[in-house]
């Protein structure tokens, strides 16, 4: 069962404090194109919105607020999907699925498919151009649950039948 | 807007949220289902109109005050109906495999499978323009969400009614009619309804609000009190601020008198029922099976005297008791029958025991904490008033004190099957949670905690939105965490029979 996805990913060794042999597997590397796509758009954004803002209210040559905000703005936009992308693990056992992600929060999140309430695959606009594929799951826990974000579509919509057939076996 | 609801709630309240029997209904919601019901469609073209109406309101307004040209308006429309057409071109339901499936959406798209099992209620809803277009919205609610998770805005009134029948049409559980005798949980006395008033948390709102107009009127409120006593006089100044303060706790009691006057809890079978208030009587009732966690709360001055109050976290409460998610279950009374209390409403014994305390790296954090907060305000009063400032060192002290006392709040254990976690400076808070209630488990660490090796585990219940925080072990060692977590995620699937017995 653990195995559902296992075409494309294969375990990898445990990483720090793991207490558990958990199978933890990284995202589809389409998913890091996706945040580059995004983190630029938005770095973009806040540069030129900064190089307008200094060109109206007059506070400072626009030329350097761009170079002030760009600058690291692009650090980050190039370097934060990559870390995410790294830290990014997901690891579907027998009875639960397992989420650990983060860059500055780190979070290991474990959802029981005896406590899943329901499962949405999403995509966006760019995922559909990148072909992957968001997955929602919802507990009874407030708020959304888990997010597994940069699945290959397939992969997804079997793995939302999957849980939801889980979800269905395991719960009581 | 005239509406009929015609709901059908297959008791929301005793539906329960984490664990207990449950028939496998979805045979026979497929069996059921089988004679003449589609189990799969579209939603009706009336969407067609129902989709453009909020759009079409303010559009007809603008048109008529002649805003608007008759042209941009036609442009418009043609937009919405064209959106509306391809939404419900995309939008498909169907029931399959125990599920039903809600497919959306053109650029982005959506599916969701909701597991009939957990579906609690599904209201046919027919307001007036329903009712002109002769079709029914169906609202499906899940067990402990939101009214989100599904919604089919039109459906031919009698495809509704069948769908809510196939939807709903598995294992209603009868109520549990055992006729025992309504026990007694709790009885508060007036004398200790006047100390909760004089102790409670409205004192401190009080003194908030001081704070407050210290905030804004800043010196002038200064200036105000410095030059009271030129006007009425020392004697009238102190006057002013001891009527300021009986006021406050004049407020604070009866506030709390009229709320929690006369106090009782019942347990009456399989629910708890709270009768309270003086001049509105008050009659609360709480199944036991939505009660999904408690919480001991003792403030400051409480502590003192060993006084506490609790409260239960309820789930899912969109029916019946009007969508609360947090019941007083003991206003104000002694420490031990606090605990009492709580081993009595959840069934388990020895609760209150001993916690173990948080790793010394915990004090340390909380220590730094206290020392940057200090240094801020001490180079902000440097700043602001000169030499005098460095006086705000002196804040170190009680500062130490808060560190201290926060990192003693700190405490986690258990009893059998229940999850105890404390922390709290003010007020400090246990939460009583039986493991089989934890819907999910997390574990988080920032970057300062990781550098000292903690890490907060998350106990996630089922809870409406809104009941404030939740139940975690706060700073605990990062293997530690790491064990609770992956330990109680193999409880949550599979409850130990030993334990919960």
């Amino acid at each position: 069962m653990a195995g559902a996805l296992s075409d494309d990913t294969e375990a990898r060794p445990p990483v720090d404090h793991d207490p558990v042999e958990v199978p933890f597997a990284p995202l589809d590397p389409r998913v890091r194109t996706a945040w580059w796509l995004e983190a630029a758009a938005a770095a973009i954004a806040a540069t030129a919105l900064a190089g307008v803002a200094a060109a109206i209210l007059d506070f400072a040559a626009p030329a350097t607020m761009v170079l002030i905000v760009g600058l690291p703005a692009a650090i980050c936009a190039g370097l934060v999907p990559v870390i995410r992308y790294r830290r990014w693990r997901y690891a579907l056992r027998a009875d639960d699925l397992w989420l650990r992600f983060g860059v500055l929060r780190t979070t290991v999140s474990v959802i029981p498919f005896s406590r899943l309430q329901f499962v949405d695959t999403r995509q966006g606009p760019l995922d559909r151009l990148l072909g992957v594929a968001r997955l929602v799951v919802h507990t009874a826990a407030l708020g959304t649950s888990g997010v597994l974000p940069g699945l290959d579509v397939a992969d997804a919509e079997r793995l939302r039948e999957h849980l939801a057939a889980a979800q269905r076996d395991t719960g009581v | 807007m005239p509406s009929v609801c015609a709901s059908t709630s297959r008791r929301p309240s005793e539906t329960l949220v984490s664990d207990g029997p449950k028939s496998a209904p979805l045979e026979a919601a497929e069996a059921g289902a089988a004679d003449d019901l589609i189990l799969s469609g579209r939603l009706h073209p009336a969407v067609l109109v129902l989709w453009p109406l909020p759009q079409l309101v303010p559009l007809a307004f603008l048109f008529a005050a002649g805003t608007v040209s008759p042209r941009l308006v036609g442009g418009v429309l043609l937009a919405v109906m064209a959106a509306g057409v391809v939404r419900w071109l995309r939008f498909r339901w169907r029931v399959e495999r125990g599920s039903l499936v809600v497919e959306q959406g053109l650029i982005a798209r959506r599916v969701r499978t909701l597991p009939l099992e957990r579906i609690q209620r599904v209201d046919v809803v027919r307001r007036l323009r329903h009712r002109l277009l002769g079709v029914a919205e169906l609202q499906i609610e899940a067990i402990g969400g939101t009214s989100a998770e599904g919604k089919l805005d039109a459906l031919a009134v009698r495809d509704a009614e069948r769908l809510r029948a196939a939807l709903l049409g598995h294992g209603s559980v009868p109520p549990s009619q055992e006729d025992d005798p309504d026990e007694l949980l709790v009885a508060t006395r007036p004398r200790l309804l006047l100390v909760a008033g004089l102790t409670g948390g409205r004192v401190g709102v009080v003194a908030a609000l001081l704070g407050g107009v210290d905030q804004m009127f800043g010196e002038g409120w200064m200036r105000f009190f410095g030059e009271l006593p030129t006007q009425i006089g020392m004697r009238g100044t102190v006057t002013a601020i001891a009527l300021l303060v009986v006021v406050a706790f004049a407020l604070s009691v009866s506030a709390t008198v009229l709320v929690s006057w006369d106090f009782r809890l019942h347990r009456d079978g399989e629910r708890l029922v709270v009768r309270r208030g003086l001049l509105a009587r008050r009659e609360e009732t709480i199944p036991l099976r939505r009660v999904q966690a408690l919480r001991v709360e003792e403030n400051l001055v409480r502590r003192c005297f060993g006084l506490a109050a609790v409260t239960a976290d309820l789930a899912g409460g969109s029916g019946d008791s009007g969508g609360r998610d947090r019941s007083t279950l003991l206003p104000i009374g002694r420490r031990a029958e606090a605990f009492a209390l709580a081993e009595a409403v959840l069934g388990r014994q020895g609760l209150a025991t001993e916690l173990t305390p948080a790793p010394p790296a915990a004090l340390r954090r909380r220590r730094v904490r206290a020392l940057v907060a200090v240094a801020v305000a001490t180079v902000a009063a440097v700043v602001l008033a000169g030499p005098v400032g460095w006086s705000a060192l002196g804040l170190l002290v009680p500062a130490e004190m808060a560190a201290k006392d926060a990192y003693r709040a700190l405490g986690r254990g258990r009893s059998r099957d229940v999850l105890l976690a404390r922390d709290g400076l003010l007020v400090r808070k246990t939460s009583i949670v039986p493991a089989g209630h934890v819907q999910t488990l997390a574990m988080t660490a920032t970057a300062p905690q990781r550098l000292a090796g903690l890490a907060t585990v998350h106990l996630q219940i089922a809870r409406s939105p809104g009941s404030g925080r939740g139940h975690r072990w706060v700073d605990i060692d990062q293997p530690a965490a790491s064990t609770a977590v992956a330990q109680l995620a193999q409880e949550v699937t599979h409850p130990s029979p030993t334990l919960t017995a």
